[in-house]
């Protein structure tokens, strides 16, 4: 493992458990990304990729194995240090968006900065403003964000993603909620992040999306089969 | 129309066994509060003035009486005559007084109660009789023949409700007093010539037996006193009446008052006293109040109760409303309308009501039956009733049916926020307006009920601390029956002094027996002599005084603080102690040692008496009530009552042991009536407060428990309900004490509301009950503030578990798409 490692993970098991089942949604991971790399996970539906995602972005635990996110041992550190861990080194872009609908577009993108500590209100708000500059969002900043489109909810959502200076980008879906023309334009901009120096880590069903990643890794049944 | 109901009795059912803890303790809450509502509505309905059942134009019948020091008084023979007189708007007066009579007929015997009723009972007052008939105007003559009519109840059990029961006869005792306590005396045979109708029940209390001609029973009653004419001087009776019906009662009352009160030679109670007249038949109408006001008190505050159960019922069912979202939704998008599943929701809602109904109603009975043992109760003048009226029924099926909406109206105003548009993408369900009115309102109404009980329970806790001038601490009290005359002008001092002498002496051996006094009354007894003092400090103006019969011992074992000089030695008889206050009343100063005023004798007493010691003031009876200075002399005409205080350490049993084993030895002429520890008295003078203290606790805590459980139920829909926003949060680095302080802020922030109006509704609340329920010298600033920390506590307490929760929840799982 090298300096520039993100994330090791060596044979990562998440297991679900119910009276009478047990479900392997990990069974067994290895993964390797370094600082920089476009890596997309390609499978079916219930092979475990969200799961993996979930894992990787400290949502979840896992039950066995190795997990390394920017050198810290995730199996040994606290809820209280995930969550350190989580708003420094992550910046999650979901599916159904998840912007806190009480909140307007601008107080959503400052929202990491308030739980990291140390910038004044001003310095968050002022962070958020110019992220959804970049994004194009600028004039939607006081809006709630059931007033905006799908499209312009997911570019906020990346801002939010991005205003931490996250090491890596998870983006579970990113497209899945939206039309073919705002889809692309949300592709657009995480390549740019990429060439920006962004680490990211997409799922996506799309195959053309999945086509600009550096590198595509399959997935079944809870296992990688390496990559393509 | 049966088919839906059916379909919605059968979800409501699968509703509430999903969850059987929550739902048990929904239905168990609902229950507590609609029985103890059941039973104080029947409480209420029996003790209310009311129009006697069974008596024609019962509209006019009325109860006269006679107030001095807030007690009912009765009056004499021959002052009905003065009533039935002074007034036109009055039809009939009638004289009544309940005796215990002793009964026997063809062998069987008993010990009842019956009603010795003046001349104008039957004719006056028309009640129905069934069988035969009523007493009439000649059975009243003191040598007529005796006669007596049963009462329904008596005819039945008694002689099996056989119609040729008149003309029998019974044997017939009265209770007749005596030099050495009451005796039972022949009557004779007593001639049966009626059976009242069933409706007809006692004028006062629960029952009676049977009606008797008061003259000739009082005339045997009294016959051994040896007081001349003393039929017609006792004052036993209390008046009811019939009013003619044009008038109204104010204007009756207001012809009675001129001519009965006063000074006015048909007075009967003097101006300081009070003539009242009530609707119905009360035999204590100032008692009655009373007790009126604490029902209404406790109705109020079980309605408060039931309101903050009904509401809980609400939000419980609201807790459940983001998980049955999606279910609404299905029924919605199957076809269901809106009014369709709100009449679901209210089915679920009224099964919940319906079961805590009929609990409530299995719960009534045996509770009313313990509510009636309150000491605040005793005494009460409760007619005969029942939980299964049906007025009571009924209004419990409406508070059951509003509480129902209530509980209902929650879930159908969240459902129709909801629907199969709304919800899959939202982050959740902002709080409802019944949600914050309701936890705002039961927060209020358990500050209030909190500070209530805070005051209550300040108030007993000062009368408990409170320094009544005498030790409560070891010290036994005897109530001894001396075989001697009970009037007084058969007694002389001598005999006193001799007899406490006998005791004494009887009584040295037993070291136990650390002091021995001899008194009347002591703390804690009713017993009270009242005479006038001419306290010429002030130009002649009179005092009353309550005297008390005591010796130097009397002091010493009550542990009385002497302020000045000493008590007096004993044949001494003009020299007196006296309290502080009396001191300062009659001289304007507390050391009067030697000074010397007059007193309204009685025959044989010196009326110049010489105060030999002034103590410091001593409350005898409740630390609360009025009391005439004390004036303590050697003996009162009534020292043959006098009580043998103890100072020791031994229980009341065991010093009834030790004083049984001296009279069985001969040492003691005297029989047990009772033994007791003083402070054990105390505790039944403070009783009333306590008890009110306790039962308001009740419904504190229950009141707090609800409040709590809603506040959590409440907590627990918000926990639910953001689940997502919190996992965003979670996702973006929030912490889980990041996540916890936000909950709990949000829990504050929706419980502030409530605490910010608890506070003035709880000082309104205490302020408007000060003067009679709670007179404690605490601040309702002391009991508001504690109240309003006490309850922040608990609401905090309530809001910590689904705080935590929220800030554990796993995120992963609430973020993905619906």
């Amino acid at each position: 493992m090298s300096d520039s490692t993100i994330i090791a993970m060596k044979s990562v098991h998440r297991i679900y458990r119910t009276d009478t089942l047990e479900t392997h949604a990990l069974a067994g991971v290895d993964l390797e990304i370094r600082a920089g790399d476009y890596v997309s996970i390609e499978g079916p539906s219930g092979c475990g990729k969200s799961t993996l995602l979930s894992v990787i972005g400290l949502l979840e635990d896992f039950d066995l194995g190795e997990y390394r996110l920017a050198g810290v041992p995730v199996g040994e550190i606290d809820l209280r240090e995930r969550a350190r861990l989580r708003n420094r080194e992550i910046g999650f872009v979901f599916q159904s968006f998840n912007l806190i609908q009480e909140m307007t577009v601008l107080e959503n993108v400052a929202l990491p900065l308030h739980y990291r500590g140390g910038f004044s209100r001003k310095q968050q708000l002022d962070k958020a403003a110019s992220l959804l500059d970049q994004v194009g969002l600028q004039e939607r900043a006081d809006h709630r964000p059931n007033q905006l489109s799908g499209g312009q909810q997911q570019r906020a959502a990346i801002a939010r993603a991005l205003i931490g200076d996250p090491s890596l980008i998870l983006a579970d879906e990113p497209t899945g909620n939206l039309d073919q023309e705002n889809s692309d334009r949300i592709m657009d901009l995480l390549d740019s992040l990429v060439d920006n120096g962004v680490t990211l880590l997409t799922v996506t069903h799309n195959p053309d999306y999945a086509r600009r990643a550096h590198r595509r890794v399959q997935m079944l049944d809870g296992r990688l089969l390496g990559d393509r | 129309m049966i088919q839906s109901l059916q379909h919605d009795l059968v979800q409501a059912w699968r509703v509430h066994r999903a969850s059987p803890v929550a739902s048990l303790l929904i239905i168990l809450a609902l229950a507590t509060a609609l029985a103890f509502l059941a039973s104080f509505l029947t409480l209420y309905d029996t003790l209310r003035p009311a129009p006697p059942k069974g008596f024609a134009e019962p509209d006019q019948l009325i109860t006269i009486s006679f107030i001095l020091d807030g007690h009912p008084q009765g009056v004499s023979r021959p002052q009905i005559d003065l009533v039935q007189e002074a007034s036109t708007g009055l039809e009939s007066a009638v004289g009544i007084t309940s005796n215990l009579v002793r009964w026997s007929t063809d062998g069987r015997n008993g010990e009842v109660s019956s009603e010795w009723v003046t001349t104008e009972y039957f004719g006056g007052l028309r009640p129905r009789v069934l069988i035969g008939r009523g007493l009439e105007p000649a059975d009243h003559a003191v040598d007529a023949t005796p006669v007596a009519v049963l009462s329904h109840r008596f005819w039945e059990h008694q002689f099996g409700g056989r119609t040729d029961v008149v003309g029998q006869t019974l044997s017939l005792e009265i209770e007749q007093p005596g030099p050495a306590g009451s005796s039972w005396e022949r009557v004779g045979a007593v001639r049966i010539v009626g059976v009242m109708a069933p409706e007809v029940e006692a004028s006062f209390g629960q029952g009676t037996a049977m009606w008797l001609p008061a003259d000739p029973l009082v005339s045997t009653r009294f016959a051994t006193m040896g007081v001349p004419d003393i039929a017609n001087r006792i004052a036993l009776y209390r008046v009811i009446g019939r009013t003619t019906g044009e008038r109204s009662l104010d204007s009756v009352e207001r012809e009675l008052i001129a001519g009965l009160v006063g000074d006015g030679a048909d007075a009967i109670v003097p101006a300081e006293g009070r003539l009242r007249v009530d609707p119905g038949f009360t035999f204590n109408p100032p008692a009655r109040d009373e007790q009126l006001r604490q029902l209404q008190l406790l109705l109020t505050l079980t309605l408060l109760v039931a309101l903050v159960a009904a509401i809980n019922t609400g939000l419980y069912l609201l807790a459940r409303a983001p998980a049955r979202t999606r279910e609404m939704a299905i029924r919605e998008a199957l076809g269901a309308t809106k009014l369709r599943l709100a009449q679901q929701l209210c089915v679920e809602s009224v099964v919940f009501l319906l079961v805590a109904l009929i609990l409530a109603l299995i719960l009534a009975a045996p509770l009313n039956g313990q509510l009636r043992t309150l000491p605040f109760f005793q005494n009460a003048d409760w007619r005969i009733g029942t939980i299964l009226d049906p007025g009571i029924v009924g209004i419990l099926t409406v508070v059951a049916l509003s509480m129902a909406a209530i509980s209902a109206a929650a879930p159908i105003a969240v459902m129709n926020r909801s629907g199969i548009h709304s919800g899959t993408r939202k982050l959740g369900h902002p709080i409802s307006g019944f949600q914050f009115a309701g936890t705002t309102l039961q927060i209020v109404i358990a500050g209030v009920v909190t500070a209530v009980t805070l005051g209550l329970a300040a108030y007993a806790w000062e009368l408990e601390q409170r320094d009544l001038g005498y030790d409560r601490e070891r010290v036994v009290v005897i109530v001894p029956v001396f075989a001697q005359s009970m009037h007084f002008a058969q007694n002389s001092l001598e005999a006193h002094q001799s007899r406490r002498d006998r005791v004494r002496v009887a009584l040295d051996g037993i070291t136990a027996f650390e002091e021995i006094g001899f008194g009347l009354p002591v703390p804690g007894g009713k017993f009270r002599i009242t005479m006038g003092v001419q306290a010429w400090s002030v130009d002649g103006e009179s005092v009353d005084v309550q005297s008390v019969s005591s010796d130097i011992g009397y002091g010493s074992t009550l542990g009385l603080r002497v302020l000045h000089g000493a008590w007096p030695e004993p044949g001494d008889p003009s020299s007196v102690v006296i309290e502080r206050r009396l001191a300062q009343l009659l001289f304007g100063r507390a050391d009067v040692v030697g000074e010397t005023f007059e007193v309204t004798a009685f025959p044989g007493e010196p009326p110049a008496r010489t105060v030999s010691a002034v103590i410091e003031d001593v409350v005898l009876a409740h630390p609360d009530d009025d009391q005439d200075p004390l004036l303590f002399v050697e003996a009162t005409p009534f020292a043959n009552l006098d009580r043998i205080i103890l100072k020791t350490s031994l229980s009341p049993a065991r010093v009834r042991e030790a004083i049984q084993d001296r009279i069985e030895s001969g040492a003691l002429e005297l029989e047990i009536q009772d033994v007791y520890a003083l402070d054990a008295q105390f505790l039944r003078i403070v009783a009333e407060d306590r008890a009110r203290f306790r039962v308001t606790l009740v419904a504190a805590l229950l009141t707090i428990a609800l409040a709590a459980i809603g506040f959590y139920g409440t907590q627990r829909f918000l926990a639910d309900a953001h689940r997502r926003e919190f996992a965003i949060r979670a996702s973006i680095g929030a912490s889980p004490s990041a996540l916890f302080r936000l909950a709990i802020l949000r829990a504050v922030r929706l419980g502030l509301p409530g605490l910010v109006l608890a506070a003035p509704t709880a000082w309104i609340a205490v302020e408007l009950l000060e003067p009679g329920l709670l007179p404690s010298d605490q601040s309702p600033f002391a009991m508001v503030g504690t109240a309003s920390i006490a309850l922040l506590v608990v609401l905090l307490s309530a809001a910590l578990a689904p705080a935590w929760r929220s800030a554990h929840a796993p995120p992963a799982a609430h973020l993905k798409d619906d």
